[in-house]
């Protein structure tokens, strides 16, 4: 019995001429976003590799351990083809040089506003935003529609248990929506395959998990328009309930949850943390600055009294412990400026950590933002993209500065040279040998690392598929079919 | 005749369940993107100032002009904040130095990549994605749903003629769903007033002209749900036919025209640019140490120089490096605005193809028009450093007046006498810092930019008006 309604449900989803014309533009729309995630992934794939080349030629040229600057660049990764996220919103590239903050700058979407205008189309937009919506339009009428027409009470003539028709009527539009849909998305997956896009075992498992997020999604809403259409006596009437709470879904509660959020955790802008930056380590050059007169006048001081010979001897002995005494002075206030720098750093992180959490905890009440977050956070395309790179480029930066101060033997304030009048701050004549320069690698996205960040809006995809579920079943067997 | 079918098809559509939901919900749409928009603009506002402050302040305890880097930040516009276009997506701080190339860095969506997650609820979002689908759940059974019915034979069937009939209801309808949309407008102007905004007169204007692009907007795609329950007989179709036609028009087709404009049109990389700048940079210091080597040989002749000495060593060689620095930014420039113009030109050939091909869709062109009025448009970061590097001529006058130089990112000799007591410091006054004051985009200037595009809608009102009508006349009304 259940298999006849289930097969009776998918005949009439499939057979029904609103079919062909949602398949065929849930279809064009999917194929095109996979092809305009293709574009951009193979578009970013370039203009990386051009700017890896740039580099190399610039290292190559470069003559002075002072200026020598490199850049940490983010690798493309294979899923921001279905997801997007904010991957052309973050600065693709970050400076290193060791007085220089590593920080991501020159966003796709600075660079080229022409594609910002229009924004990306991916994957997860379309199933967030339009799939979402012709799930709504297959199921709204899914019992009141039948009721209207006189059918509902045809087939509860018969000996037909009210469950199991409406877990029919759930597995039915399911499978008769959900299945064809898997065509275009096989068909844009072998698309990416055939442009020989590098998915590796723990790309394609977190495609997988992507995929499994997406039919929760989809699940999501079929449950849902059912469950309505089971609380109301018209079509009509189900269909504007469902259009407005998808408006709410999906446009309002995200944007509303990240506005509450803003409101009760502000945060510094990054410029105001700069320029608090700027302050403290001018204050603290002033300082060591004037430190460094008054060490000077003792020095000289200690001389007074001594013939010339006598001092330029005395000089002779003492200049290269002063000289080494100054470093050591220098190093200090440049630790102090860095940690201060640090802390200051890590407060704005704190700060945005906790306007993030809150925002994101707000908007999973709708199961829009817990879909999106959750793809995010599969592909990796999410807010903790920057943080990720940043953290990478942080410790890049690191090695960088060992290697620079261990292989060209200068500190970056004194020369370490008597004699000459212009050092090695100035820089060597000829191109500098780089070739023991630590390179940089990106951070990779885990497979298991991912998975085990997604369960909760995983979770609440589920349970609320569940809920809806649960209530259009009670709401079905109250139901009045006449 | 006109008069009573517009006023019953008024009636009919105030009436209607369908639009006390509908209106309900885009009336809270509508007063929530104007409250947010303000809400983020006072934010944003809030920000601004107390970065500007604190760049003042980290001036205090400066001595020399000189050493002063000011930063220029992109300030908060109030219709940026409605219409966000692109003003989240660019560069918003300039370094300023007294000479050389200057580049914006940090996008508000870089800094905070939590805003991009979810992206504004702003007026232009609102009008193309959320009122269009309204338009079409308004329109799409004016005709066919009236046949299914068997209403438009009854009403045919007296002494109406078609053209009236067709007429009155078009303008019913456009009435009907327009005319109530201006009360939750009026009801987010007022609160944006109430507020705070500093809104000026042309502020007023240009969201009036935002708003009427919309209404335009909305019309278009009330007229095209017409003209399709016109070609159609069952309302169901009519329904599908523009839900695809509306997913084709505002998600597919403008997408589409940029990424056929970016294959087709080539535009120099920003990397490559810069890479070009900064070669060109190393070479030039790399020569100018060698000159600076040479000057030192021949002018370092006292071992123990007295003070007196010292200083005019050191006015001679700060000179001299003035002098090197001035020419090296000179080429660093030239070659900065060649390249800047090369990529512009480049990138103006790319956005007419995208902009031109993405028109065929209403949706683009409200964008376009809705952008250009509120001054997001895709100019906004050449205005912005244009504005940064009138400001940099600005600062490069004072630091002459004030210090005789100006500050080049290049090298500056500071001889200090450690035998000698020290010297009282003067301390600079930071609010004597000329204060980076742009202009915003005149209000003729952002009309102008969006005429076209109100022509255009206007034209695709015009034209699917007119296809309903003459459908409608040949419509089988049975």
């Amino acid at each position: 019995m259940l298999r006849t309604l289930i097969e009776k449900e998918i005949k009439s989803v499939l057979l029904s001429p609103k079919f062909a014309l949602t398949f065929a533009v849930a279809s064009l729309l999917i194929l095109l976003s996979i092809g305009v995630g293709l574009r951009e992934y193979h578009a970013f794939e370039d203009r990386q590799a051009a700017a890896e080349r740039l580099l190399a030629e610039e290292l190559q040229e470069e003559t002075s351990w002072r200026g020598l600057a490199t850049r940490a660049l983010r690798a493309p990764d294979p899923m921001q083809i279905f997801v997007a996220g904010v991957h052309n919103d973050v600065g693709r590239t970050a400076r290193i040089h060791p007085r220089a903050e590593a920080r991501l700058d020159q966003s796709t979407y600075s660079e080229d506003t022409l594609l910002a205008i229009f924004r990306s189309l991916d994957l997860s937009f379309i199933v967030q935003a339009v799939l979402s919506l012709f799930a709504i339009l297959f199921t709204y009428d899914a019992v009141n529609g039948e009721r209207q027409s006189g059918t509902l009470r045809l087939i509860f003539a018969g000996a037909v248990p009210r469950a199991r028709f409406v877990l029919a009527k759930f597995l039915g539009t399911w499978l008769g929506l959900a299945v064809p849909l898997a065509l275009p998305v096989l068909l844009g997956l072998l698309w990416v395959v055939l442009r020989q896009v590098p998915l590796d075992g723990d790309d394609w498992g977190r495609l997988g998990v992507f995929l499994l997020a997406s039919a929760l999604y989809f699940t999501f809403f079929v449950a849902f328009g059912i469950a309505v259409s089971a609380l109301t006596k018209r079509p009509s009437t189900s269909f504007l309930t469902l259009l407005v709470a998808w408006v709410l879904m999906v446009l309002v509660i995200p944007r509303a949850g990240l506005l509450t959020a803003s409101q009760l955790v502000p945060v510094p802008t990054t410029a105001e943390i700069e320029s608090r930056k700027v302050g403290f380590e001018t204050r603290a050059r002033n300082d060591y600055r004037r430190s460094l007169e008054t060490t000077w006048r003792q020095r000289r001081q200690q001389m007074e009294g001594l013939s010339v010979e006598e001092q330029d001897a005395y000089e002779d002995r003492n200049l290269w412990q002063w000289l080494e005494e100054d470093d050591d002075a220098v190093k200090a206030m440049e630790a102090e400026v860095a940690e201060h720098s640090a802390r200051l750093d890590e407060e704005l992180r704190l700060r945005k950590a906790q306007q993030e959490q809150l925002a994101f905890s707000l908007s999973r009440v709708s199961p829009a933002s817990a879909y999106r977050l959750a793809a995010m956070q599969l592909a990796g395309t999410g807010v903790e993209l920057k943080t990720r790179y940043e953290d990478a480029a942080r410790n890049y930066k690191q090695d960088f500065v060992r290697y620079v101060e261990q292989t060209s033997n200068t500190s970056n304030y004194v020369v370490r040279r008597r004699g000459g009048h212009a050092g090695d701050w100035m820089g060597a004549q000829e191109a500098l040998d780089l070739s023991g320069m630590p390179q940089f690698r990106a951070p990779s996205v885990e497979l298991r690392e991912v998975v085990a960040d997604t369960p909760m809006d995983l979770g609440l995809l589920m349970l609320e598929s569940l809920l809806c579920f649960a209530v259009g079943f009670a709401g079905f067997l109250r139901y009045d079919v006449r | 005749m006109f008069g009573l079918i517009v006023r019953k098809e008024l009636r009919e559509i105030l009436g209607s369940p369908r639009f006390a939901a509908t209106f309900a919900m885009i009336s809270l749409l509508i007063v929530l993107a104007f409250y947010l928009g303000a809400r983020d603009y006072l934010d944003q506002r809030q920000r601004y100032e107390a970065a500007v402050a604190e760049n003042l302040r980290q001036l205090e305890g400066q001595t020399d002009w000189l050493d002063v880097r000011p930063a220029i930040f992109l300030p908060p516009e109030p219709l940026a904040s409605l219409v966000t276009g692109i003003s989240n997506d660019i560069g918003r701080n300039v370094n300023v130095l007294g000479m050389g190339a200057l580049r914006a860095t940090e996008s508000r969506f870089n800094e905070d990549p939590v805003l991009a997650v979810f992206r504004f609820l702003d007026l232009e979002f609102l009008f193309q994605v959320v009122l269009s689908l309204f338009a079409v759940l308004f329109g799409f059974d004016l005709i066919s749903g009236e046949k299914e019915r068997g209403t438009l034979r009854l009403a045919l069937s007296a002494a109406v003629p078609r053209a009236t009939w067709i007429l009155g209801k078009l303008t019913g309808a456009f009435l009907g769903l327009t005319v109530p949309l201006l009360i939750p407008i009026t009801l987010g102007a007022l609160t944006v007033a109430v507020m705070g905004l500093p809104m000026s007169a042309g502020d007023w204007l240009r969201l009036a002209l935002v708003v009427a692009a919309g209404l335009l907007y909305v019309g278009a795609f009330l007229g095209l749900s017409v003209l399709v329950s016109c070609a159609t007989h069952r309302s169901s179709t009519s329904f599908l036919v523009l839900l695809v036609l509306w997913v084709l028009a505002v998600m597919v087709a403008p997408r589409s025209a940029v990424l056929l404009a970016a294959r087709s049109v080539d535009v120099p990389s920003l990397d490559e640019n810069l890479s070009r700048l900064g070669r060109l940079r190393s070479q030039l210091w790399a020569e100018d140490r060698r000159a600076i080597d040479r000057y030192f040989a021949d002018q370092l002749d006292h071992d123990s120089p007295t003070p007196e000495e010292a200083q005019a060593m050191v006015g001679r060689f700060n000179g001299f490096f003035q002098e090197l620095a001035e020419e090296r930014n000179r080429r660093v420039e030239e070659l900065d605005a060649d390249l800047g113009e090369q990529r512009l030109n480049r990138q103006a050939i790319q956005e007419r193809l995208a902009f031109g091909l993405a028109r065929l869709s209403p949706a683009a062109a409200f964008s376009i028009a809705a952008v250009e009025l509120a001054g997001t448009a895709l100019d906004l970061p050449r205005r912005y450093l244009d504005q940064a590097r009138a400001y940099q001529e600005i600062f490069e006058r004072f630091q002459k007046e004030k210090s005789g130089g100006q500050s080049s990112g290049g090298v500056r000799m500071v001889v200090r006498f450690a035998d000698s007591e020290a010297e009282e410091e003067v301390a600079i006054d930071p609010a004597e810092l000329p204060a980076f004051a742009p202009e915003p985009r005149s209000t003729a200037e952002a009309i102008r930019g969006a005429v076209p595009d109100l022509g255009l809608l206007a034209l695709f009102n015009a034209l699917f008006f007119a296809g309903g009508f003459v459908a409608f006349l040949r419509y089988d009304v049975r």
